[in-house]
């Protein structure tokens, strides 16, 4: 197999939730041996499984109300549902796992140690977290003067929000994200949770870090890196922030629209929840649109003919669009107007993505096995390198997993080391009694 | 230093992903040529303008996508346009394109091709499926929305009563620019250690389908126990979603019996932090119970500055944040603080505020942002450096070369 591009690199993990794991799940996919690094007194509840749903009727109520987030195997969390949520496996393949207490002197040494031997440390916490454990950048590199240090918090480590505590849909106010992809004149509420700054935290983090690794091959410096997870996604909504600091214009939510395209929009089909999006972009396109929807009083209709009366009377014609599209099939309309040359595609679920053609060409979903899991499907690669095939190598990781490997062959400890660290408990096959709620 | 000193970048992609791509690389300290059509990359023709008016130097997403770039317009379809293109690759380190897969092959700009004189050269195609599959091969077509409704979390987004919600704005393009840029910098790594290139192919549906926007979560889910994801309705926990303030909404979330009594006290009911109804799971309240404090706490906030419910919630550790507009970031005493927006300067805006750093590198800082490039400003210097002699400009350019 050719040479992974992070090949040789090791990453110590500390992250929790989503933004973090995603970051290191990049690095472990091209070539970086990521190491979890876990507590064995905290559970971590929102990073290892959901606190609420370690009962399987809980986990079937759930996904009963369309809650599809935190699924487990068969439905099942038990027995070690910290090893099988579907929240933390989709990223822990690839991954290793060691635990140890790092509440104690002697387990925060143990870190320090592990830390000498990692070019990397990412971390998502809030601030206070690494400052109360005293493992700031300032410290660690005491101990690896190339250390490169991922922070990645919610919204920095300096300024008025510094320990603000938020996950991503609060981030995702504090942005101006949530405002802008709402409804029209409506209750934001009703546009809900998305969590898209978590993503890319995770992408610019990855970036962000292999940036360094090029600075520390070329001078051996290492560095600190502090991404902002609310200022990092704000260059993403920079023509909204050009448009107020330029223009004046306090943006209104955007819903599905378009700056200029119309009709622009999801628009409903037959059955249940089904609706095709579609993107009118010419007038040719939208005489094609109406041609395959065979509505001639729309084509017919004057205030439609250009796309400047589309895009001023949208609301109408979004309306009169759906009464067409509400009787046709999503897929078959997909292909309809894409062979008339429209853009257009259906919104699609988990169950009509598995089956896509062009995922499964492309080979987008793996399989992988765990013996105490089972074989499953998962979401692979999100690019490919030709002089680098690449796939996905190791089953989602089961908490301290390779304990052995890290803790003695990295670190380093002796025999007598390592047994006295079992023995008073500061390294273990799971998490010290009384941790991990009743499961029953 | 900068983290990407001394590396170039020719960028022949056009609109978003890629320029969005390139823009994190130039930003980061590479030198980044953006090689436009002689009338100009399309995305100098969306809106919004400056001062609402169009014009190519004018395009708000163009003039943030294409800071700390040269602009140079060389026409790769005539022979002499894709010669000098071969010679400007012969001087780079990094190829970025978005064309259809085979459309600069046939312009003999295809990886292959280049790489044969160039190994280390590392090319990175962005387009919206791949470079194969069905959907790539049929030239199925693609922007935004059906990006995101195909491939990304829309059918879960937004309320159970209407229709699906996408992101905002070019949340998915800009997405994959942005893995793009990782993949670069990981090929650039490998590069420089063994002197073998690489070609990113980045299908920007996989992003999304691969995106930790819950959707590799669900996706893990439905292969799991076969369950799909369905919109939820907002706001309706006792203590968790979105609520109306004084002037707009926030967003809070206190669960556990814990965060509750700290919630409880916040909107000023003080005399239920010992409620024994406050320790029931939230199924089991009883529904006066969760009226009641539901409308205390409506009553509590309206009447607030979103901004300082927030504040007040993060005194108590309680999770939340306000629903800002954009005129509400610019006069976030946060983002002022930190220094978050930068000041840039073209000739169709004057000097404003543009959002700057994504992050913050300690040793490798990024400098401050020169202005996007006139179109073909940078012709003269850059084709100068090929060794295009000053008096053959005028023929390149009455011939439509440049």
């Amino acid at each position: 197999m050719a040479r992974l591009p992070l090949e040789g690199v090791r990453v110590a993990d500390v992250t929790v939730v989503w933004a973090g794991p995603y970051c290191t799940q990049l690095l472990a996919e091209w070539g970086a041996e990521v190491i979890r690094v876990e507590p064995r007194t905290r559970a971590q509840p929102m990073t290892r499984g959901a606190e609420t749903l370690q009962r399987e009727e809980a986990v079937r109520a759930s996904a009963a109300r369309g809650v599809s987030l935190l699924g487990f195997p068969n439905f099942n969390p038990l027995p070690d549902w910290w090893n099988r949520s579907a929240s933390f496996n989709s990223h822990a393949r690839n991954k290793l796992s060691a635990n140890a207490d790092f509440s104690t002197p002697e387990g925060r040494e143990l870190f320090l140690k592990l830390i000498e031997k990692c070019d990397i440390l990412v971390e998502n916490n809030v601030p206070d977290t690494i400052d109360k454990a005293n493992i700031g950048y300032e410290v660690l590199k005491e101990r690896n003067p190339g250390l490169i240090m991922l922070r990645m918090p919610a919204f920095g480590l300096s300024g008025p929000y510094r320990g603000y505590r938020a996950f991503g849909t609060h981030i995702e106010g504090m942005i101006g994200h949530h405002y802008l992809r709402g409804y029209r004149n409506a209750d934001p509420a009703e546009s809900g949770d998305v969590y898209t700054g978590d993503a890319v935290a995770g992408i610019h983090g990855a970036f962000a870090v292999t940036m360094a690794l090029r600075h520390r091959a070329r001078t051996g410096e290492g560095q600190l890196i502090e991404l902002s997870q609310a200022e990092n996604f704000l260059p993403l909504l920079g023509d909204f922030i050009l448009d107020y600091t330029v223009n004046g214009r306090n943006t209104e939510p955007q819903a599905n629209r378009h700056r200029s395209h119309a009709p622009h929009g999801a628009y409903p089909c037959k059955g249940t929840d089904r609706w095709i999006t579609i993107d009118c972009d010419s007038d040719a396109a939208w005489e094609a649109i109406c041609e395959v929807l065979e509505a001639h009083d729309l084509l017919a209709d004057e205030r439609f003919a250009t796309g400047v009366g589309r895009f001023n009377h949208q609301e109408e014609l979004d309306r009169l669009l759906g009464a067409y599209t509400r009787h046709r099939d999503a897929d078959a309309l997909f292909w309809e107007l894409q062979a008339a040359g429209v853009i257009a595609g259906p919104v699609w679920n988990e169950a009509q993505l598995a089956t896509d053609p062009q995922l499964a060409e492309r080979g987008f979903f793996e399989e992988l096995t765990r013996d105490d899991l089972g074989t499953f499907k998962y979401p692979g690669l999100i690019m490919r390198m030709a002089n680098t095939p690449n796939s996905l190598r190791r089953a989602p990781v089961r908490l301290a997993e390779d304990n052995e490997y890290v803790w003695r062959e990295v670190v380093g400890l002796s025999d007598a080391e390592w047994n006295e660290a079992h023995a008073n408990g500061q390294i273990g096959e799971g998490y010290v009694p009384g941790i991990v709620p009743p499961t029953a | 230093m900068q983290a990407l000193e001394g590396i170039r970048v020719v960028d022949l992609s056009t609109l978003i992903a890629g320029p969005s791509c390139t823009k994190l690389l130039a930003d980061f300290g590479a030198d980044v040529i953006k090689v436009e059509p002689p009338a100009g990359d399309p995305a100098r023709a969306i809106p919004p303008f400056a001062k609402d008016e169009p014009g190519l130097e004018r395009s708000l997403l163009f003039l943030h996508l294409n800071t700390n770039k040269r602009s140079v317009t060389i026409d790769p379809h005539t022979e002499q346009g894709a010669s000098l293109l071969r010679q400007l690759i012969a001087t780079a380190d990094v190829v970025v394109e978005s064309g259809d897969p085979g459309e600069l092959e046939a312009l003999g700009l295809g990886y292959e091709e280049l790489a044969a004189d160039h190994p280390s050269l590392v090319y990175a195609s962005i387009t919206p499926w791949g470079q194969t599959g069905p959907y790539a091969a049929m030239g199925v077509r693609a922007s935004e929305i059906t990006l995101q409704a195909m491939g990304g979390p829309m059918n879960a987004t937004g309320s159970p009563e209407r229709e699906p919600l996408k992101l905002g704005g070019y949340t998915a393009q800009l997405q994959a620019g942005s893995v793009a840029a990782y993949g670069i910098a990981a090929a650039m790594l490998r590069a420089e250690a063994i002197g073998e290139g690489d070609h990113l192919d980045v299908s920007i549906y996989e992003t999304q389908a691969g995106t930790r926007d819950r959707r590799t979560s669900s996706l893990t889910s439905y292969f799991y126990q076969g369950t799909v994801s369905q919109r939820q309705l907002g706001g309706v926990a006792l203590a968790s979603g979105v609520r109306p303030a004084a002037d707009g909404h926030f967003n809070l979330i206190a669960t556990g019996a814990g965060r509750l009594k700290q919630f409880v006290d916040m909107i000023g009911r003080p005399d239920l932090m010992d409620d024994p109804r406050l320790d029931l799971p939230a199924v089991m309240m009883p529904p006066e119970f969760v009226e009641e404090v539901a409308v205390a706490y409506l009553v509590w906030a309206i009447d607030k500055p979103k901004r300082e419910v927030v504040a007040e919630a993060q005194r108590r550790t309680l999770l939340s944040g306000a629903v800002n507009t954009p005129a509400d970031l610019l006069d976030d005493p946060h983002y002022r603080e930190r220094g978050t927006w930068e000041v840039v300067d073209h000739p169709s805006t004057g000097p404003v505020e543009y959002p700057g750093r994504p992050f913050i590198m300690s040793q490798t800082p990024r400098q401050p942002a020169r202005r996007a490039p006139l179109l073909g400003e940078h012709n003269v210097e850059v084709l100068g450096e090929l060794g295009v002699a000053h008096e053959d400009l005028p023929l390149l350019r009455a011939t439509g070369v440049i």
